[in-house]
């Protein structure tokens, strides 16, 4: 019994630290403007008002924004889990020469800050012809991501025994057949983390989008949001809005595929 | 050899067919239509429409076969993105430019003469307080795109109750500033914590109105410890005592909001903006100029007269620009009296004409945000006739020629040395010192060193 | 014949290409860059050796700045890991609403920087903000607190930095929780262990190389971040008390306009990190080479 009062206290103190500021968001964007500045703040709003997210919808082009940055995102996560489930897989799996020390240079090019790169790399993609293009923001943050996801995938295939793959080969499976059928539903939960990982950055990435993207049809939302915080009148009531909108889906659609999930993690008979 | 699995060759298909399709759309435009990449400041939706609806409908209308994109950035963004345009070699047609940066451009020959088109918009007719700025080697390099004073803004109620007049010194400040704070309900004042603001355009502001400089004129040695600077900071070190103490991590819009909420009564940096906050945020039956008012600078013991920042960014064109004539023939439009009206109009009094003849013309007068706050237009006009601005981040009016402005705000020093004697309440004289001493360095990395 | 190593290189390739094409060309070109004198705006340098790096070795911004990458980065990780491992620990284990949990506990990683920020600048605001209201209501300070101001700011960047990143940790460990035989566990209750023992001899060893990599990754992603101090403090005045190296490298080569010198910090900056994963390598005997 003391087990589940401990576990239930754990789960609302990480509750209010997870979900307490996004009520707080939401709750600034149902306020009117004049009670966002309310002294002492309220928690529930006095007055609720839809106004904050109409004008977002009506006066802004958030819904572009929106659509280019889930489009980008998902290019990216599609684009880089593809090329890093494969690298990791060749360098825990083959043994070839310099395979470590191409781990390790691999770690090294993690180690450049981004910030530093966008200069060359805004020259080197006007070469290629590709600025202001999604195709450029999808190469920009596949390449930031490849050396964490390669890493991080490393990491657990080579926590998945080589037996597993050999007894099924064995048993008369050809090598990738045991790959799909043995290593990857073990590997899931790191390919989802990856994947996450990979989602939330190309979601989330400032900069590149800024200097790669000059057209406004083609900008993502943290460009667009950081638009509305430039704005003459800094409209929180509107730009907690914008954070609603942005969160509140991306969460729904995590807690629905939690189940999925769920499978996932616990595939391979275990807790779950 | 190994065998590509069948789900690396759908996901790798896939990925390929992925990249045809996002490279699709943009890629059908461009090919017969030229662009011209105009970047600008101002990031109002309304503005950025404006230009859209009038001088950009006219231009291509004119120009078939040449289309405009313009972008609205806020200035940090544009600084960024000009950077990253600059070390490509591919930099916008036309753009605005702090006017402190502008030297800096010149004299590495990026930027292209416009005298031309200065002739063409009234050379007589644009206003003095902003004709010279980029007049380099008897050329004009940058017209400004209109003009808007700073200055205090101020609950004249308040003061009107405490029976203060404007204050004229420093010490008249302070005194005013002591009698509006009430401790723990409101504070006299807030400055904007932004290192652009506090670290470089009030420094400026305090050295004009103190009979200082940033640098000596001829030799361009720092006067960072500096005796009008110094008395400068002993006055801002006195100040900070009626500033809320976490100015220094908030913003300048924050101040408008402080101000018009009531938290403070006086915002430190104040333009036109500060009505759209007071139309929004303040209690509703104090929107208007008996309770909110421009409120002059004061000047210090070296000063005669107290001055404030006169904010305005000027249009450029660079020598690498692509299509530079057609850049000129946008702006010809620009300020094409019917057009630069509705610009104009489209933040009211922030953005000022330039044109002499248009501040006075009755059809821009008759705006009704401006006919409410006819006080506030009046005090700038007032203002710009008795020379009581200067351009933004100018300590006089030669310092259009120096060329290391940027660099000298971009570093931080100022800014460093001034939060420190504020917020950290250090010793003045050591601060000032150790700036003078970076910014000695900074100017001779930079290669402009002439003192000895 | 089907573990011939060419086919180890032939699925690496992509990924090599890619980073060898579009990131390796642009370190190059820093490297490069730091070893010449570059005004921002010219598209012209002058060569000069190794001037900024020694310049570098006696400047007391930068030596500042790594101090403060380093409280930062620090802080940062030890709470993150702190507060993520709990939370993995927490929903691996069997409760009413645990779904529903995981997917909220993710909430701070799926918002734009930009708006984590602006919200919790929002929530630490001295005058409207919450964290004070609460504060003063619960009698716990007397006065407001600047939490945006000189004394507080780091720790306001730290704690928006820990409550936006350890939703990361909590999912990498879980994953890797997920994955952990249950025999273990049952043999280890079995021979009366406690959970604290279980924790400590078998959650542990188990998860050591993830956490490893986790702690790894971490700490470069956290020492070069740019984007939430930036947007928390960096063009405010506070921004000397949060100088962190990679703000100081993007203001030198994008405010102080020398770009020279900004490419040598981003070098430095590379090289700190490639010497402390080397010991870090060394300490904690990486590399269980298998497969």
């Amino acid at each position: 019994m003391k087990r589940a009062a401990a576990l239930y206290l754990g789960g609302l103190v990480l509750l209010v630290i997870g979900a307490f500021p996004l009520a707080w968001m939401l709750s600034t964007a149902l306020k009117p403007s004049g009670e966002i500045f309310a002294t002492p703040p309220t928690l529930l709003p006095r007055t609720i008002t839809l106004e904050n997210f109409q004008r977002l919808f009506t006066e802004t082009s958030f819904l572009t924004y929106f659509a280019n940055s889930v489009t980008v995102s998902l290019a990216t996560v599609l684009v880089t889990l593809t090329v890093s489930s494969m690298g990791a897989y060749g360098l825990t799996r083959f043994a070839f020469r310099g395979r470590e020390r191409v781990a390790g240079l691999i770690l090294m090019t993690y180690m450049f800050a981004p910030i530093m790169i966008i200069i060359p790399f805004y020259i080197l993609v006007k070469q290629l012809g590709i600025v202001n293009t999604r195709l450029a923001l999808v190469l920009s943050y596949t390449t930031f991501c490849l050396p964490f996801c390669l890493w991080l995938l490393r990491s657990f295939f080579q926590s998945i025994p080589l037996e597993l793959e050999e007894a099924a080969m064995v048993d008369g499976a050809s090598l990738p057949r045991a790959v799909w059928y043995v290593v990857l539903p073990l590997a899931l939960p790191g390919i989802i983390a990856a994947g996450i990982f990979t989602f939330i950055l190309a979601w989330n990435d400032f900069l590149f989008a800024l200097v790669l993207i000059t057209s406004e049809e083609l900008k993502t939302l943290p460009v667009g949001v950081n638009d509305l915080f430039n704005a003459t009148i800094v409209d929180w009531g509107m730009i907690m809005a914008a954070g609603v909108v942005i969160t509140v889906p991306t969460i729904a659609f995590f807690v629905a595929v939690q189940r999925y999930l769920v499978q996932g993690w616990g595939a391979g008979g275990v807790k779950g | 050899m190994g065998q590509i699995s069948r789900r690396h060759f759908l996901a790798g298909t896939a990925a390929v067919s992925a990249g045809a399709v996002l490279t699709r759309a943009p890629a059908a435009l461009g090919q017969q239509v030229k662009e011209l990449q105009v970047w600008h400041t101002e990031v109002e939706p309304q503005t950025v429409k404006t230009i859209q609806d009038t001088s950009i409908a006219e231009f291509e209308k004119k120009f078939p076969g040449f289309k405009i994109k313009q972008q609205a950035l806020g200035w940090g963004d544009l600084n960024t993105k000009l950077l990253a345009a600059l070390a490509a070699g591919s930099p916008p047609d036309l753009t605005h430019l702090n006017p402190f940066m502008t030297a800096s451009l010149y004299t590495k020959q990026l930027l292209r003469p416009m005298d031309e088109l200065i002739r063409a918009i009234g050379e007589k007719d644009i206003h003095e307080s902003t004709l010279k700025l980029q007049y380099f080697d008897g050329k004009y390099y940058g017209v400004t795109h209109a003009i808007g004073a700073t200055y205090f803004a101020e609950r004249r109620d308040l003061r009107d109750a405490k029976g203060i007049k404007p204050p004229e010194t420093y010490a008249d400040m302070l005194a005013l500033a002591a009698a509006l704070t009430d401790e723990g309900k409101r504070w006299a004042t807030q400055m904007p914590g932004e290192k652009l603001y506090m670290g470089f355009v009030h420094p400026a502001e305090w050295l004009a109105g103190n009979g200082g400089g940033w640098v000596d004129g001829k030799t361009w040695r720092p006067l960072l410890n500096s005796k009008p600077m110094l008395e400068a900071l002993d006055y801002a070190q006195k100040l900070n005592k009626f500033m809320p103490g976490g100015w220094s991590g908030q913003k300048y819009l924050d101040t408008l909001a402080a101000l018009a909420t009531g938290k403070i009564a006086m915002a430190y940096l104040s333009g036109a903006r500060t009505i759209g906050y007071i139309e929004r945020y303040a209690p509703e039956n104090m929107r208007d100029s008996d309770h909110f008012q421009p409120l002059a600078r004061p000047h210090g013991p070296g000063g005669k007269v107290g001055v404030s920042a006169l904010d305005g960014e000027n249009w450029a064109v660079f020598t690498q620009s692509k299509y530079p004539n057609e850049a000129f023939e946008f702006l010809k439009l620009f300020y094409k009296k019917e057009h630069y009206i509705k610009y104009c109009h489209s933040v009211p009094i922030h953005l000022t004409p330039i044109l002499k003849s248009m501040i006075n013309d009755a059809e821009y007068l008759s705006n009704p945000r401006i006919k409410k706050w006819k006080s506030w237009h009046d005090f700038m006009v007032r203002g710009l006739n008795e020379g009581r601005f200067i351009p933004l981040g100018f300590t006089r009016p030669e310092d259009n020629l120096i060329p290391f402005l940027a660099e000298l705000d971009g570093s931080g020093i100022v800014a460093d040395m001034v939060v420190e004697v504020m917020v950290g309440g250090k010793d003045i004289k050591a601060e000032a010192d150790r700036a003078q001493k970076r910014a000695e360095e900074l100017l001779t990395q930079l290669g402009v060193k002439r003192w000895s | 014949m089907t573990r011939h190593p060419l086919v180890g290189w032939l699925l690496l390739a992509p990924s090599l290409l890619l980073l060898g094409g579009l990131v390796v060309f642009p370190i190059l070109y820093n490297i490069w860059l730091s070893l010449h004198d570059k005004h921002a705006f010219m598209p012209v340098q002058t060569f000069v050796g190794l001037r900024h790096y020694l310049y570098f070795a006696r400047d007391v911004e930068f030596w500042t700045s790594v101090e403060y990458g380093v409280i930062y980065a620090g802080g940062t990780l030890l709470l993150q890991l702190l507060l993520g491992i709990s939370a993995a620990l927490l929903l691996n284990e069997g409760f009413r609403g645990r779904n529903l949990l995981r997917g909220v506990v993710l909430f701070p990683y799926m918002i734009p920087t930009i708006v984590a920020v602006i919200l919790w600048k929002w929530l630490l605001n001295d005058s409207y903000g919450l964290v004070n209201h609460l504060l003063l209501a619960a009698g716990l300070v007397r006065v407001p607190v600047a939490w945006l101001g000189k004394d507080h700011i780091m720790q306001s960047l730290i704690i928006t930095s820990v409550w936006q990143f350890f939703p990361f940790v909590v999912v990498t460990y879980l994953a890797r929780l997920q994955t952990i035989p249950p025999e273990l566990y049952e043999a280890a209750k079995v021979d009366g262990a406690t959970a604290w023992r279980r924790f400590v001899h078998v959650t542990l060893p188990q998860t050591a190389n993830v956490l490893f990599v986790i702690v790894l990754l971490r700490s470069i992603f956290m020492f070069t971040k740019f984007d939430t101090v930036w947007l928390m403090a960096g063009e405010g005045g506070v921004s000397r008390y949060v100088r962190t190296l990679p703000v100081y490298a993007y203001a030198r080569s994008f405010t102080y306009l020398q770009a020279g010198m900004g490419a040598a910090l981003a070098v430095l900056m590379f090289l700190l990190l490639v010497a402390i994963t080397a010991v870090y390598f060394r300490v904690f005997h990486a590399e269980e080479a298998t497969g």
